[in-house]
């Protein structure tokens, strides 16, 4: 009688195979959960951090030399730039039209160079005197 | 003879190794599986108490931000820039209300009362489990400050769009 283990290897193999597959695809969907897991919380993070400087800027009158001297961090060129528990955020003035200030706020999470979180933020410019 | 029986042995021993392995590659895929759904649990709810706190503030503010209708100070309602309790005051027939948003033991807290009246922390319904929660105000900037169960700590900077110094 002829043995039925070479059928039984062969019948292992091909479902070892299907499985790694299988694995290779599962594992995959973990690391990419895993990433937007990641950058969602960055993003909370920076969309707290971007909204409050958004609200010191407003209640220095759109002027982000007073809000950096107020509240900390750098300005150059317009650019005011501070740093927070995730990373960096920076905010640039825009023009003034119709009594309207704008600005932009970028929040970069740390190790990344893209901003996670981006917002445009406007008030009533003050008044010249 | 013998030779046939002892390949047949090997070929039997060959196929349980490989059914061995095969199951410790399903248990591993298991448990890196769970693994990753545990961090991800984990993290989402980290994120969820860090914003919660800080923003639950937030929309109580800007729902009763009129001038003079935001104010820190301590829970009595004596205004103090660095005070403890957040209060929100509305007019209802004349008559002053506040709604005050304060930490007490382990849980933050909010009690919605006339302005005469004397009350105890221990009255305010419970909010949100939270360490600590701390207010101060400067001008018409507002900056709510928030540590979640797991130690994390949060701040918030909301500018008043009532303006200026509110007023009790």
């Amino acid at each position: 009688m002829r043995s039925k283990a070479p059928l039984l290897l062969m019948e292992q193999l091909i479902m070892v195979l299907v499985f790694a597959l299988a694995a290779a695809v599962c594992v995959q969907a973990f690391v990419l959960s895993d990433r937007i897991s990641r950058r969602s919380a960055a993003r909370d993070q920076a969309v707290i951090a971007a909204e409050s400087m958004a609200e010191q800027w407003k209640a220095c009158g759109g002027d982000a030399a007073k809000a950096a001297a107020a509240y900390g961090g750098s300005v150059e060129q317009g650019l005011w730039t501070k740093n927070y528990d995730g990373g960096e955020v920076s905010l640039l003035g825009g023009t003034d039209e119709g009594g309207l200030r704008t600005a932009s706020v970028d929040a970069v999470a740390a190790g990344d160079t893209e901003a996670v979180y981006s917002l445009t933020v406007a008030c009533q410019a003050e008044a010249e005197s | 003879m013998r030779w046939g029986r002892e390949q047949h042995h090997i070929d039997g021993v060959f196929v349980l190794l490989l059914f061995g392995v095969f199951a410790c590659c399903i248990l591993l895929v298991l448990l890196t599986g769970a693994g990753a759904y545990q961090r991800l649990t984990e993290r989402d709810a980290a994120s969820y108490e860090r914003r919660t706190a800080v923003q639950y503030v937030a929309g109580k503010v800007r729902h009763a931000d009129t001038a003079g209708g935001v104010f820190v100070g301590d829970f009595d309602g004596t205004p103090d820039s660095d005070g403890d309790t957040l209060f929100l005051s509305e007019q209802v027939d004349g008559a002053t209300y506040y709604t005050r948003i304060y930490w007490y033991d382990g849980a933050i807290r909010e009690l919605y009362t006339d302005a005469e009246g004397q009350y105890a922390p221990e009255d305010g319904d419970e909010v949100l489990s939270a360490r600590s929660l701390s207010f101060s105000q400067s001008g018409s900037l507002l900056t709510i400050g928030a540590t979640d169960d797991g130690g994390t700590r949060s701040t918030l900077a909301l500018s008043l769009r009532s303006g200026g110094e509110a007023e009790p």
